[in-house]
C-alpha cells in the first residue's frame, strides 16, 4: 500500500476543502457533539480544569481577553486591545464595552482582577498558577481598564493569558465555597445543565458578537467506542464528532460520496514514551538512548495513523520562529543492541510497558520494536487514574501517553524538564542541573534570539537524554454532518476559536 | 484397552447426530490448535506494517490484521489460549464444585444449608459481571481469568453433584457399605460419585464453552490477557474499529468462538440424550 503520499497529499486536500459553503447562515436547530472521551468533564472550573475535551466544552461558555485565530495570531477578545511597557513588566489591558455575562451584568475591570486574582490563590488549585506567579499586582485604572504588573518579563505571558483557564468570570458563578459547579461566562452559549455523561447549553441573546452564535442550542455527550461514534454520525446521532478512527481514514479520505465533511488536519498532539529516569533500568542514559534508537517512528505512524501522522522531533513547524535545529532521530537497532549490550543487558531487560486503553494499538508496535533490538517487554494497559497515580509515585518503567499544545518553549519545557514542574513525572523525573540553569535564564530572557540559543541547548542535551520520547504526531480528525456549515478549526481543534468555532457554525435544517 | 461398557457409550455418542456434530467440532477446533501452529510459517506476534490489512495471498490463507500479523496463525494461536483457559477453568471448578456439592449432599443439614446458600450467592450474581470485578481486582493475568471464571463455574458442578448424591445416596448400595461400616468420605469417592459421571460429564460441556466465551467475553471489554496475545476477544474488538472496510477479521474470529462454542453445546446435548433415558429418542 503506497499509503504515505496518499494521506499526504489528501489531509491537504481534506483540510482545504472544508471551508466555505454558500448561502446566509440560518438560526436554530441543536448541534449535537460527540467526544472521544468516556468522561466529558472533570469540572466546571476553567481554572482548575484539565484535558481538551473540558476545555472545548468549558469554551463555549467563558471567555478570555485574547483569543487566536486559526494562524494561531493573538486575536484581541473581552480585551479590545492592550500595550506593553518598555521593560515589558506591564501590561495595559482596554477592556470591549458593553460585554454581558450570562446573569446580565455587564463586564468590568474588577472582574478582569477577580479572575486573575483567583488564578494566583493558592487555594483555587489552578494548575496554571505557577505560570502565572510572575505576576506581582493587578490593578483596576477605571471601570474598562486594567493594568498587570510583571515582577520580571515574563515572554509567554500572552500565551498564558489566552487559554480557556484564564476566563473572565463573574464573583457570582462561586459556590459559597469558592468552587464552580455552575460555571457563568461571557461566552457564545450558556451552561445548562452539566455532568460526565452529557453536557447541555443554550445560546447566550445578550452575546457581544452581534448575530453569533446561530444555533439555538448545544448538546455535548461522551461516544469513546470508535465504531458507535462513526455509527452516531452517520444516523445523525450527533451532527460532528471529534476524531475519526485513523484505520479508516485511507478508505473514508478520498471518498467524496462518504456522506458527511471531514476534516484531517496536521495536530499539535505527540504521542510520547516516558521512561522512568529514577529507576533502573532506565536511570542508565545507554538504555533509554536504545530504545531511542529502536523504535522506528516511520514505521509507526504508518502502523497507527494508516500515514496521516507525521514524523517530527519538537512542536514548531518548519519556518515558525522557534523552530529548533536537529532531525528526528532514525531507528539504528544494531547501534540500540550495542548500546544495551554496553549498559550490561544481553538478555534483557524484562521491561513492562504502560498505558491506558487508547494507546494499546501503540504499545503493540513499540513492543514489537523494542524486543527486536533484546528488550523483553510485556504490555500492562489499566485505566489513566490508576496509571497516573503510579506515574506521579514513579512507580514505573515505561509509559506511553500523549502531550500537546505549547506554543511558548517555556511551556513546553519547564513543565516537563524542570524537577519542580508541574508534568516532571512525564519526563520520569528527569534532573540536569544544566538544563535547570538554561531553563530559569531563558525564562526571564527578554530578547527572544538569546531565549532562543538557551532552548537550542536545552533541545540538544534533552536529546542525548532522552528522559522522553517523542514517537509521532497524530493527525487530527473531526467529521460533520453534510447540514452542519460553514464549520472552521485549528490544528488543536479548538472549538471557541476567534474565527471558527461552534459560534459562527449554522445547521441547514 | 477400552471396555465393552465404554465401547457401547461410544458408539451410542457416535450414532446420535447432534452429539456426533459436536464431537467433529471440537476436534476440528482441537486439532488446528495443536497442529497448525507446527504447520504455519508465521509468527502470531510479527508485524509487517506494509502489508496490513492484506488481503488473502502471499501465504496468508485467511489474510492479515492491522499490523499485518497473518491472521489465521493468530486465530489458531487463540484458539490454544481458549482451550487452554477453558480446560483449566472446567477441571479447577469440577474438581472444587463436585467436592463442594458432594459433602453438601451426603452431609446434609447444616453443612448442606449453608454451603448451598453460598453457592447460590454466586450464582444470583450475573456470571459475567463477578468475573469482569475479579479480573479488574486482581489484574490480567491467565491466572487471574482462570480464578475469575472457575468462581463463576464452581457452583454449576456444585448444585447439579449435589442434586445427584442426595438421590443416589439412598439407593442399596450406599445404604449396603454404610451398614458395613465403610468412612463417609470413601462411600462419597468411592460408590456414590463414579455413579454420577452422567451429569458431570454434561455439565462439564456446558461449563466448558461457558469459560471459553467468558474469556472472550472479558478480552472484548478489555480485561482479557495483555496484547499481543492473540485472544479471540480481543481480536474481535479490534476489528470492530475496521469493520466497514475488512470485516473479514470480526467474521473469522466471530466464527472462531461461535464454532468453538456450539461445537461444545452440541457435544453436551448430545451426552444429555445419550445419558438421560427419559429423552432418548430414535436418531
Amino acid at each position: 500500500m503506497k499509503l504515505k503520499h496518499l494521506a499526504a497529499s489528501l489531509a491537504l486536500v481534506a483540510a482545504a476543502a472544508s471551508a466555505q459553503s454558500p448561502g446566509a447562515p440560518k438560526n436554530g436547530g441543536t448541534l449535537k457533539v460527540g467526544l472521544e472521551t468516556s468522561s466529558l468533564t472533570n469540572g466546571f472550573d476553567p481554572a482548575v480544569i484539565q484535558g481538551d475535551s473540558t476545555g472545548w466544552i468549558l469554551g463555549q461558555i467563558a471567555e478570555g481577553l485574547l483569543n487566536r485565530d486559526l494562524k494561531g495570531d493573538f486575536v484581541p477578545w473581552l480585551a479590545q486591545s492592550w500595550t506593553v511597557s518598555k521593560d515589558k513588566r506591564v501590561y495595559t489591558f482596554k477592556l470591549r464595552q458593553g460585554v454581558k455575562f450570562h446573569n446580565g451584568r455587564v463586564m468590568t475591570a474588577g472582574d478582569v482582577k477577580f479572575s486573575l486574582d483567583r488564578m494566583l490563590d493558592p487555594k483555587t488549585g489552578s494548575r496554571r498558577r505557577g505560570e502565572l506567579s510572575v505576576i506581582d499586582k493587578i490593578e483596576v485604572v477605571d471601570a474598562n481598564t486594567v493594568t498587570v504588573h510583571l515582577k520580571e518579563s515574563f515572554a509567554p505571558f500572552l500565551t498564558t493569558l489566552s487559554g480557556v483557564w484564564a476566563a473572565i468570570i463573574p464573583k457570582e458563578t462561586l459556590n459559597p465555597d469558592g468552587t464552580i459547579t455552575h460555571l457563568i461566562g461571557t461566552g457564545p452559549f450558556a451552561l445548562t445543565e452539566g455532568s460526565k455523561e452529557r453536557v447541555t447549553m443554550k445560546k447566550f441573546e445578550g452575546y457581544w458578537r452581534k448575530g453569533e452564535p446561530y444555533i439555538d442550542s448545544l448538546t455535548f455527550l461522551p461516544v469513546p467506542d470508535d465504531a458507535a461514534r462513526m455509527t452516531a454520525l452517520r444516523t445523525g446521532a450527533v451532527d460532528l464528532i471529534t476524531s475519526v478512527p485513523n484505520q479508516l481514514l485511507p478508505a473514508l479520505a478520498p471518498n467524496k460520496s462518504r456522506g458527511f465533511e471531514l476534516l484531517v488536519a496536521p495536530s499539535a498532539v505527540w504521542h510520547t514514551a516516558i521512561m522512568n529516569t529514577t529507576k533502573p533500568p532506565f536511570n542508565d542514559p545507554r538504555v533509554r538512548q536504545a530504545a531511542n534508537l529502536a523504535i522506528d517512528r516511520n514505521m509507526l505512524v504508518q502502523a497507527l495513523t494508516s500515514g496521516f501522522g507525521r514524523v517530527d522531533n519538537q512542536n514548531w513547524e518548519k519556518g515558525s520562529f522557534w523552530r529548533l535545529e536537529g532531525d528526528p532521530v532514525k531507528s539504528n537497532p544494531a547501534k540500540a543492541k550495542a548500546l544495551l549490550a554496553e549498559a550490561g543487558f544481553k538478555n534483557g531487560p524484562p521491561i513492562t510497558i504502560e498505558c491506558k486503553p487508547e494507546y494499546r494499538r501503540d504499545a503493540q508496535v513499540i513492543q514489537s520494536q523494542l524486543n527486536a533490538v533484546g528488550f523483553q517487554a510485556t504490555i500492562r494497559v489499566s485505566d489513566w487514574v490508576a496509571l497516573n497515580q503510579r506515574m506521579k509515585a514513579y512507580n514505573f518503567q515505561f509509559a506511553i501517553s500523549a502531550a500537546s499544545g505549547y506554543n511558548d518553549p517555556d511551556f513546553r519545557f519547564s513543565r516537563f524538564y524542570l524537577k519542580a514542574g508541574p508534568a516532571n513525572y512525564l519526563a520520569g523525573g528527569y534532573e540536569n542541573p544544566k538544563v535547570t540553569e538554561l531553563l530559569n535564564a531563558a525564562r526571564v530572557e527578554s530578547d527572544p534570539l538569546k531565549r532562543k540559543e538557551s532552548y537550542q541547548q536545552v533541545f540538544d542535551i534533552i536529546g542525548r537524554d532522552v528522559p522522553s520520547l517523542m514517537l509521532f504526531f497524530e493527525p487530527r480528525t473531526l467529521a460533520w454532518r453534510e447540514e452542519l456549515k460553514d464549520f472552521n478549526t485549528n490544528a488543536d481543534g479548538d472549538l471557541s476559536i476567534a474565527d471558527g468555532g461552534l459560534a459562527k457554525t449554522w445547521l441547514n435544517r | 484397552m477400552l471396555s465393552s461398557e465404554t465401547k457401547a457409550l461410544g458408539l451410542r455418542i457416535l450414532r446420535n447426530r447432534l452429539a456426533f456434530i459436536g464431537v467433529a467440532l471440537v476436534l476440528l477446533v482441537v486439532a488446528a490448535a495443536l497442529v497448525l501452529p507446527l504447520v504455519l510459517p508465521w509468527d502470531p506476534n510479527g508485524m509487517d506494517i506494509d502489508n496490513a490489512l492484506g488481503a488473502p495471498g502471499n501465504g496468508h490463507w485467511l489474510g492479515t490484521d492491522q499490523f499485518g500479523r497473518d491472521l489465521l496463525t493468530r486465530l489458531v494461536y487463540g484458539a490454544g489460549i481458549s482451550l487452554q483457559v477453558g480446560l483449566l477453568v472446567t477441571l479447577c471448578s469440577l474438581v472444587l464444585g463436585v467436592a463442594l456439592g458432594g459433602t453438601a449432599g451426603y452431609a446434609g443439614g447444616a453443612t448442606d444449608a449453608s454451603l448451598m446458600r453460598a453457592m447460590d450467592a454466586l450464582l444470583a450474581f450475573p456470571g459475567l459481571l463477578l468475573a469482569l470485578a475479579l479480573v479488574a481486582a486482581l489484574g490480567d493475568s491467565l491466572w487471574a481469568i482462570v480464578l475469575a471464571l472457575t468462581i463463576v463455574g464452581i457452583p454449576r458442578f456444585a448444585r447439579v453433584v449435589r442434586a445427584t448424591v442426595l438421590q443416589r445416596k439412598e439407593e442399596d448400595y450406599v445404604l449396603a457399605a454404610r451398614a458395613l461400616g465403610k468412612r463417609p468420605v470413601k462411600i462419597l469417592v468411592q460408590d456414590i460419585l463414579p455413579n454420577c459421571s452422567g451429569p458431570i460429564l454434561i455439565q462439564t460441556t456446558l461449563v466448558f464453552p461457558g469459560a471459553v466465551l467468558g474469556e472472550a467475553a472479558l478480552s472484548f471489554l478489555g480485561l482479557g490477557l495483555p496484547p499481543p496475545a492473540p485472544s479471540w476477544g480481543r481480536m474481535l474488538q479490534e476489528a470492530t474499529t475496521v469493520m466497514e472496510i475488512a470485516p473479514s477479521i470480526a467474521i473469522y474470529s466471530g466464527l472462531a468462538i461461535f464454532v468453538t462454542v456450539l461445537g461444545f453445546n452440541f457435544l453436551g446435548d448430545g451426552l444429555r440424550d445419550v445419558f438421560d433415558p427419559r429423552t432418548a429418542r430414535q436418531n
